[in-house]
């Protein structure tokens, strides 16, 4: 029966249990977030609003590259022998200790570089003294969340969102957000590594649409384009009848992803046009020699090819630069890439070289950005933390590798202009090593006459350059930080350069 | 003396089970799972808070509900069932009468426990590869895929696409999930893994699900691997890593040195050496406590985990977690509690108590993996799969590269710690994981219209003849008389291999034929009610039925001839597109729903 026979053969046309204790123990069972005490923060508004683009090296990297100050020692007592050139000078026969204490092939020329150029500081001791542990999943929440309640607490740009949000009355139309209202910054708040702990949100927390965390990717590739349809409007018309607010609250997440992808198309495609344009140019050095980052064919500067970090930093650095508004931006990678237990020399070496020489070109292109140098804002606001889970023993294991450790460099580049005249260009902290000789425990530690700091103290310090008087209840939780824990003193002094 | 006697006390506790049960590894014979825990060493169905939806409640719920309920659990094995094959779809009807062989929860749940014949395994694997049983390509027959060197992480998704629910297609899906989890995760990002660990841990795990082996068996045998070894790489990684991951201790830091001094024999190469896992020769000597045991060398370790009381409460609340993600800490704890009382003795105990859980199947809602919706999806709409979709999908190779899951922040069997709890919805994760639904399926009509009956089928050469009206003239006999004369010497003339794969295009185009004429009578209502329940299980509301009428009538899709009611047989796939690209923006499209 075909169809009008149907219809002339029927008269249808109007049819129209008691959990067990062992479930006690932590670990089982994930837990939810929830937001650290904000209205307990003293805010007052910055002068400049910074830009922060934090870089996280999951794995935890070894301290090595920024700290060969310890060396002999480590040497003397390790399972495994190290290259004797890691115990000489540059300036000896191919030695590898710079002047700072550097592992010169592990980025350490690029380190004394951004040192001397007054782009960077290390800080040598940032060690884990509350609730140490040396598992990966509890470091890196931690250090992403600013918190050691690290399945209470939302991530630290969560964390910075909702301190923010809090004080819009402040915010809002100052000249710090160029006369915007807070929710209309473009893409304040950025991933470039997809989903990531740093912006973990708070269960309890009602932060607007515009201040949650968005992903981009190196490439600023485009998913948000959509095929032609010339009907797309009116079925966005519909969709919007019936994904109300009640389907809103129940499909949140990827409600969320259809909002934000109906401006992501346009933006987007922005910043593949700013991406696309040329680096700035150096000006040329006294000596007129060719700044070593520079493409000689060009005259432009270039990050480095064949480097698995150029193409995220670039992009970080790029969007941070384009668009003032990206007021915090996370960078990192999948676990694995600095947890290095075995063959760990000839892999981190290489590596730690990629990235320090990526962030070197990082600093040229936001100093040559700025106005001074004929750029159209000034660029003196952009700050690049780098750290990770923790930091790794110094005995070389027999799978000629470094296992979990605590103690572990940060290096903090850029942000001149909100940080203490004194807080670029110098190393803090000393070590001493300690653990059995012979034993796979050996560490770096503070020496007791040396400043230190919890890793969480970054995360304070990325809230006391957005205005955080007293940061410390962001980072503080009832059972395990009650107090918290401050920002990072900028203001202690360097130590001097090493002798050999 | 009196330590030394103790510590073989204890160890006779653990340690002998395991070792016995390692032996019987290698000696079993292949078995037949079964399923909610009437399984081997006393599991039990789980109760309580895990409860099964019974077959009576199932029964007792609107047909609706039925059809989003069995979708709810095949989708979660990345399969579907088309509307017309659980509706009866007959003229006037709004397909309110559930098909006599519609599938339900007890024939899911007897597929799920019944091997295929091994004469049909090959067989669709053959089809899958291309291949006859030697590994020989076969002449004029092209593979459904493609695969490149990825292809130990392409064929399992290519088998739980192509096999029918079965034991064996179960045991792949179980695989897929335990190798995307933190359990058993082959870490291909590190330089020491490679693509064959992955291939041998996953066939390990395989082989280990449709043999019946116990998760301590699997969890002792894996400790011991290589695989294991290039992922946690030195004895006090491994060690750690161990008891965190099998046990959820995360606080052990103290016991690690002591764990690791037991592993001290063992160490990986390095890249020049092949990441091979060797003995150093410098074994421990002296027992150390480590989890209130005794042990001396890694095989004790090892034992001591997986004999371990906290290994199955562990390894219950990592599925749960996947499983119920965003649900409550109480409901979460309390599921896995449930299901532990149970006793699982193997993961296919516990997959199937949550699968088959009331609460999974009626009360929980959590967004939906790639695989989950993309798979299912393209069984609803029939899809004629393109060759190239698991390529795409595990490394975004060939020319479906759209869907390429690690632009979804969902690689496959990849990162070291797996694959986290929840899926990725970050706006990049989602904008790309939205394109390759609506962009690579839901607007990819030429692989869906004429399965779904929504285009009118292609006849196969020789043309059939078209039957003789009742009323036919002498002229018309005659000429069909002629034409069937024609289309007989045409089928003579056919070698026995092209008759055979004749006959086998003609019966689909009969089948397609009469899909077609079922849908092209259906009036606008019913066919919106088709396509809503294609693509998400419920018809639409009448906001939906008006919004959208609206459109069809100002694109011309609807036939004037019948008032409007009707869509042109002509229109209906383009109808059924717009619709669909309209149903991939809603996000209730992206989750499996609560249905209570």
């Amino acid at each position: 029966m075909n169809r009008r026979e149907f219809l002339r053969n029927t008269s249808l046309l109007g049819i129209g249990a008691t959990s067990p204790t062992l479930f006690g123990v932590p670990g089982l069972i994930s837990r939810a977030d929830a937001m650290p005490m904000v209205d307990q923060v003293d805010f007052v508004l910055p002068t400049i609003m910074p830009q922060v683009i934090n870089v996280f090296l999951y794995g935890g990297p070894s301290e090595l590259a920024g700290n060969l100050t310890n060396m002999d020692l480590i040497n003397t007592n390790s399972q495994n022998p190290y290259p004797s050139a890691l115990r000489r000078a540059v300036s000896d026969d191919e030695g590898q200790v710079t002047q700072n204490g550097f592992w010169a092939d592990a980025g350490g020329r690029a380190m004394e570089d951004m040192l001397a150029a007054g782009d960077m500081s290390v800080y040598r001791t940032i060690n884990r003294l509350k609730n140490n542990t040396r598992a990966h999943r509890p470091s890196v929440f931690s250090s992403l969340k600013g918190s050691l309640a690290i399945d209470a607490a939302p991530g630290m740009g969560s964390t910075l969102a909702t301190l923010l949000n809090a004080h819009r009355d402040q915010l809002d139309g100052s000249a710090l957000l160029g006369g915007k209202q807070l929710t209309e910054l473009v893409l304040p708040f950025v991933s470039f590594e997809g989903s990531s702990t740093a912006f973990a949100r708070d269960v309890n927390g009602n932060l607007p649409l515009q201040l949650r965390g968005l992903s981009l990717d190196e490439e600023f590739d485009n998913p948000y384009t959509r095929g032609n349809n010339d009907n797309g409007l009116e079925l966005e018309v519909l969709v919007r009848k019936i994904v109300d607010s009640s389907q809103r609250l129940r499909f949140d997440k990827v409600a969320e992803g259809f909002e934000i992808r109906r401006n992501m198309d346009r933006l987007v495609g922005d910043l593949q046009n700013a991406a696309s344009d040329s680096l700035p140019t150096p000006p040329a050095s006294a000596d007129g020699s060719l700044d070593p980052d520079v493409n000689p064919a060009t005259g432009f500067l270039q990050y480095p090819d064949n480097n698995s970090f150029s193409g995220r930093i670039k992009a970080a650095v790029t969007l941070a630069i384009n668009n003032p508004d990206s007021l915090f931006i996370t960078v990192g990678g999948g676990l694995g890439g600095w947890d290095d237990h075995s063959s760990a020399i000839e892999d981190y070496v290489p590596r730690m070289n990629q990235i320090m020489e990526s962030l070197r070109v990082a600093t040229k292109h936001i100093r040559y950005s700025d106005t001074a140098y004929g750029g159209n804002r000034s660029t003196d606001n952009i700050i690049i933390k780098v750290h990770g889970d923790f930091g790794r023993n110094v005995n070389l294991n027999n799978s000629a590798g470094w296992d979990h450790g605590n103690n572990q460099n940060l290096y903090t580049i850029g942000g001149s202009a909100l940080r203490p005249a004194s807080a670029l260009g110098k190393v803090v902290g000393k070590t001493e090593i300690f653990g059995p000789a012979n034993e796979n425990r050996q560490y770096t530690r503070p020496t007791d006459d040396s400043y230190q700091a919890e890793p969480v103290a970054i995360a304070s310090s990325v809230y006391r350059y957005f205005g955080a008087q007293n940061p410390m209840p962001l980072t503080s939780d009832v059972d395990l930080n009650p107090k918290g824990d401050g920002a990072i003193n900028e203001r202690v002094p360097g130590e001097p350069p090493i002798s050999l | 003396m009196q330590m030394v006697k103790s510590f073989t006390s204890f160890k006779q506790l653990n340690i002998v089970v395991i070792s016995s049960s390692l032996i019987s590894l290698m000696a079993c014979s292949p078995s037949t799972p079964n399923v909610a825990g009437a399984s081997l060493g006393g599991a039990s169905a789980a109760g309580g808070f895990a409860s099964p939806l019974s077959d009576a409640a199932f029964e007792a719920l609107p047909l609706d509900d039925q059809y989003r309920v069995v979708n709810k659990l095949l989708g979660t094995l990345y399969s579907g069932v088309p509307v017309d094959e659980f509706y009866v779809i007959e003229p006037g009807s709004s397909m309110q009468r559930r098909h006599e062989n519609a599938p339900t929860l007890a024939s899911i749940r007897t597929a799920l426990q019944t091997r295929l014949e091994p004469t049909q395994r090959t067989q669709l694997d053959s089809e899958i590869l291309g291949e006859d049983e030697n590994g020989n390509p076969q002449e004029d027959v092209d593979p459904l895929f493609n695969f490149d060197r990825n292809r130990p992480k392409q064929m399992p998704l290519a088998r739980i696409h192509h096999f029918p629910l079965s034991s064996d297609g179960f045991s792949q899906w179980m695989a897929w999930h335990l190798a995307n989890t933190i359990l058993f995760s082959p870490a291909e990002e590190i330089d020491s893994a490679d693509i064959t660990d992955v291939q041998n841990l996953f066939r390990r795990l395989d082989l280990s699900n449709t043999q019946g082996r116990s998760i301590r068996e699997m969890v002792a045998v894996h400790q011991r691997s290589v695989q294991n070894w290039r992922r946690f790489r030195s004895p006090e990684d491994n060690t750690r890593e161990m008891m965190e991951i099998y046990l959820g201790i995360f606080d052990n830091d103290a016991e690690v040195p002591l764990a690791s001094q037991a592993c001290q024999d063992l160490y990986l190469t390095d890249e020049r050496d092949g990441y091979k896992l060797a003995y150093t020769d410098y074994p421990n000597s002296e027992a150390v406590l480590v989890l209130d045991q005794y042990v001396t060398n890694c095989n004790d370790f090892y034992d001591v985990v997986a004999g371990h009381p906290l290994l199955i409460p562990r390894v219950v609340s990592v599925l749960v977690d996947y499983f119920f993600t965003g649900q409550s800490l109480e409901h979460r704890t309390q599921l896995a509690a449930a299901i532990t009382a149970s006793n699982p003795q193997r993961f296919e105990d516990i997959f199937i108590a949550i699968l088959f859980s009331e609460r999974y199947l009626l009360r929980t809602e959590r967004p939906r993996s790639f695989e989950e919706a993309f798979l299912s999806t393209a069984k609803r709409l029939k899809w004629n799969a393109h060759p190239d979709v698991f390529r795409g999908m595990v490394n975004g190779s060939g020319s479906f590269s759209r869907a390429d899951m690690s632009e979804m922040g969902w690689p496959t069997m990849s990162l070291k710690l797996g694959r986290v709890a929840s899926v990725p919805l970050d706006s990049l994760s989602f904008g790309n994981y939205h394109k390759a639904m609506r962009e690579s399926l839901l607007m990819n009509a030429d692989r869906w219209k004429k399965p779904l009956g929504l285009s009118g089928p292609s006849a196969p050469n020789p043309k059939p003849v078209t039957p003789l009206a009742d009323d036919a003239d002498a002229r018309e006999i005659a000429s069909y008389e002629a034409d069937i004369k024609e289309y007989n010497d045409e089928l003579d003339a056919l070698s026995a291999a092209d008759r055979a794969a004749y006959d086998n295009a003609l019966a689909e185009y009969e089948r397609d034929s009469v899909l077609f004429n079922k849908i092209d009578d259906m009036d606008v209502t019913q066919l919106m009610d088709y396509v809503f329940l294609t693509a998400i299980q419920r018809r639409p509301t009448e906001v939906e039925r008006s919004g959208l009428e609206t459109i069809y009538n100002e694109l011309g899709y609807l036939d004037s001839e019948f008032d409007n009611r009707f869509a042109l047989s002509n229109k209906i796939d383009d109808l059924a597109l717009l619709t669909f690209d309209y149903l991939s923006r809603l996000p209730e499209g992206y989750y499996l729903l609560r249905v209570q």
